[in-house]
């Protein structure tokens, strides 16, 4: 297994904390005597494409309700483009998109209307809010079932009303825990489009998956979390670099198996012999 | 072979496994749930024994015919009460869902046999054994004939269940459908208030002229054409000692039940090897209005706020827990004016008075149920809400306004009728203005409730499991939090209702023309007081809020 380089190293020290899309120092959560997120140190830059992986438990899906201000840190910072999320909670959620990974949307209303409350509860004046609505609903293939109510869509369309939802308001910066989960390519293609499009325009994403195609076809920076601690972080390239003395070809799944300390090797179950 | 008494001991197995879990498995709201049911069998048992009491007299001490025309009533009454209360309740029981044990390579007898003896271990059950009991009891005048109805009992149970899995599979796609689920948990709201109702049916059924209709026969002409009636007809030949008349009878009950039960596997396997196909119902693109209008209420309620009041009452519209809440907010008042008017239908004039009073006072009590937990009826949904940079004064204000809406169309309605029944017409005036000023009290303390003692509202449940938000998985601390806030609405609301009583009781009606309007102001001072508090404190407090709800 390599070594990594300690977290201590990955905090990028330089540079004022406010010139980051998402910045968190400390970030803890503590649920009893488990520590589910240790010290997490991030800094993203405007304009990325951060993926954030991890194991089942690894405190992935904790940390990004911490930073999106639906959990409270036991102790730690978060900011949101130079924003404190848990002192200036509603300037925040201005700024940003979520997709959570358990869609909670109002089932009984339509998408089209969903899409529109979202607007409305963003502030965005009502004739854009129509116009984006329906611009959303057109390319999100959405169009047909627009006037479903959302308890009879399928997985793929609840994330895609969810997306329009989170992004119709043009955040700066966008969460979305697991948004490839459960989707056909169909719906992957169409929302991985929207969101490099997004990023090409100046969003910054953030989002966790465990795809890790995905990852390395769109991300352009990678952290790795472990049972809570940040154990790698850096570009796809610094990670091969760091990770692969011997193999200079490693997939970032190859990457991502070394850093958590999984050996790479064959499980066989006796009895098929 | 067409039975491996292995597998039948398994799937038996299985179903035993699966009845005791629900008594015993781990987790969140164990010992509540071990003290609902422990209720809910005592419940059980005592109307089990208390109806049994009453076939068992009837049919053993009524005289003939009377005491098998009574037989035909109570077997068709469980008959169609078996078939249609599944229905309402739809929820399939994990032993009896026969697609999750399609994939193993079990015959259809195999099926049959452990559903059938699956189903004797389910907690209605119990409660139908004992009333069949209370029948063979009751028709056991001898040692063949209590052998007889045994038999024929036996018969009755298994096209019972028959019948009833084969319609509750045939319907299965409809039962499944949104729009049935959401009308069972409407009908059930409903039928929770016949109660009262039932009283005239029970007087009805203990009067002597349903005893004629008894002894005359009037019922079983047309129910022995049901399976249940059948049966009752094997059981009257058996005891007029028409033994093979009866054996004759108890035959077609039989063949249904094999029928029911083939048709029942043939449907289950039908249904696990068809396609899903799905009717694609083509929605026309329209441009609905999802921007809210420029109508008046629009224009004076802040974008935010008139966004959430669009919401919310879309859901009241569409939401069948939220529809049944106003339902009963609305039947309640009308249930408790009418009956107290009638009660005081024949008394003096000065009680009328109080019908004025008190038709504002219980209009706004009745919206406590809408306002005490606003941020818990939006459920699991609420970690949307609160995603979004919504100001909370706005988000208050609009929940606030649809509460405020419901009781003042309310007040509307049902002063005007109080007013027009009792011929009070002066005090239809301060009764408006005090009913409009509990109901700025109730919604004010609601909103503090809201934030400060927010509950989890169950999700969605069919038929009797239906929960229209009272109930809390919450604890007794949380009860008796909200219980608290309930009281403390109460007295805030006693000025209002004591400027509006007491001139009237000591006749200084002069009194209300200051005391009304002090009332008013009263009320704002407390709901704008309280829902600014609690709007400061709801940003602070999401996380807690969100914990209490979505947990």
């Amino acid at each position: 297994m390599t070594t990594f380089p300690q977290q201590d190293s990955m905090i990028p020290q330089s540079g004022n904390p406010s010139e980051y899309a998402v910045y968190t120092q400390d970030l803890t959560q503590v649920f009893g005597q488990k520590v589910a997120v240790n010290h997490l140190n991030l800094a993203v830059r405007r304009g990325e494409f951060f993926g954030f992986l991890g194991p089942n438990g690894a405190g992935k899906s904790t940390s990004i309700k911490m930073m999106v201000g639906l959990l409270r840190p036991t102790s730690g910072t978060v900011l949101v483009s130079g924003v404190d999320v848990w002192q200036n909670p509603l300037q925040a959620r201005t700024l940003m998109g979520v997709l959570p990974e358990h869609l909670n949307l109002y089932e009984r209303l339509t998408g089209r209307e969903f899409i529109a409350f979202a607007g409305h509860m963003y502030g965005v004046p009502a004739a854009d809010v129509r116009r984006r609505t329906e611009e959303l609903l057109e390319i999100l293939g959405l169009n047909n079932d627009a006037d479903k109510m959302v308890v009879d869509y399928s997985v793929g369309m609840r994330k895609k009303v969810a997306l329009a939802a989170a992004i119709l308001h043009r955040p700066q910066v966008i969460f979305l825990d697991e948004p490839f989960e459960g989707i056909d390519p169909v719906s992957s293609r169409v929302i991985r489009d929207i969101l490099q499009d997004l990023t090409r325009r100046g969003t910054t994403v953030f989002f966790s998956s465990h795809i890790m195609e995905v990852v390395e076809r769109l991300c352009t920076r990678v952290g790795i979390i472990n049972q809570g601690t940040l154990v790698a972080e850096g570009t796809l390239q610094e990670l091969r670099e760091r990770a692969s003395g011997e193999d200079k070809d490693a997939t970032l799944e190859d990457i991502f198996l070394n850093v958590i300390g999984v050996r790479n090797e064959a499980h066989n179950l006796s009895w098929l012999e | 072979m067409l039975i491996h008494g292995d597998k039948l001991r398994w799937l038996l197995w299985l179903r035993w496994k699966l009845f005791l879990r629900a008594f015993t498995r781990k987790g969140k709201g164990q010992v509540g749930q071990i003290i609902g049911m422990t209720i809910f069998l005592i419940f059980l048992l005592i109307i089990a024994f208390a109806f049994s009491a009453l076939i068992f007299n009837t049919t053993r001490f009524l005289p003939a015919p009377a005491n098998i025309e009574v037989l035909f009533l109570v077997l068709s009454s469980i008959y169609v009460f078996w078939i249609i209360f599944p229905l309402l309740e739809f929820n399939m029981n994990e032993g009896l869902d026969l697609s999750k044990l399609a994939t193993f390579p079990l015959t259809r007898w195999e099926l049959m046999f452990g559903l059938l003896a699956s189903t004797l271990l389910d907690l209605p059950t119990f409660g139908l054994l004992i009333l069949l009991g209370s029948v063979i009891a009751g028709m056991a005048t001898s040692l063949p004939m209590a052998l007889f109805t045994l038999l024929a009992m036996i018969v009755f149970y298994f096209q019972l269940i028959g019948t009833s899995q084969f319609v509750l599979t045939a319907l299965m796609r409809v039962l499944q459908s949104r729009r049935f689920r959401d009308l069972g948990v409407l009908l059930i709201v409903l039928v929770s208030f016949t109660g009262y109702f039932a009283q005239f049916l029970f007087r009805g059924l203990a009067s002597s002229s349903f005893l004629n209709l008894l002894n005359q026969q009037t019922f079983s002409p047309y129910l022995q054409w049901l399976p249940s009636g059948m049966v009752c007809r094997a059981i009257e030949q058996a005891n007029a000692g028409n033994w093979g008349s009866g054996f004759l009878w108890l035959l077609a009950p039989l063949a249904i039940g094999f029928v029911a039960l083939y048709l029942w596997q043939s449907v289950v396997e039908k249904g696990l090897v068809a396609p899903d196909v799905e009717k694609q119902r083509k929605h026309q693109h329209k441009e609905v209005d999802t921007v809210p209008a420029g109508g008046l209420l629009g224009r004076l309620v802040p974008g935010q706020a008139y966004a959430v009041l669009l919401k919310d009452m879309r859901y009241i519209r569409r939401d069948p827990q939220i529809t049944a809440l106003l339902l009963q907010a609305i039947l309640l008042p009308i249930f408790a004016i009418v009956v107290s008017f009638l009660n005081i239908g024949n008394n003096p004039t000065g009680l009328n008075v109080w019908l004025m009073i008190f038709t504002p006072l219980v209009i706004a009590l009745t919206l406590y149920r809408f306002s005490y937990n606003a941020l818990g009826f939006e459920r699991a949904s609420l970690t949307t809400l609160f995603l979004f940079p919504l100001r909370p004064m706005q988000l208050l204000w609009g929940k606030n306004l649809v509460a405020f809406g419901i009781g003042l169309i309310e007040l509307l309605i049902m002063l005007p009728i109080a007013t027009f029944l009792t011929r009070n017409w002066d005090l239809f005036v301060p009764s408006l203005v005090s009913g409009i000023a509990a109901i700025l009290i109730i919604v004010g303390c609601g909103n503090a409730s809201s934030v400060f003692f927010p509950q989890k509202w169950k999700e969605l449940r069919r038929g009797m499991q239906t929960s229209t938000g009272t109930t809390s998985e919450a604890g007794c601390l949380r009860a008796l939090m909200s219980l608290g806030a309930l009281i403390a609405m109460v007295v805030l609301t006693a000025p209002v209702a004591l400027g509006t009583a007491l001139p009237v009781l000591f006749h200084a009606q002069w009194i209300l023309a200051l005391s009304v309007p002090l009332g008013l102001a009263y009320s704002m001072i407390i709901y704008v007081g309280v829902t600014r508090f609690a709007g400061a404190r709801l940003v602070k407090r999401m996380p807690e809020i969100l914990e209490a709800v979505t947990k």
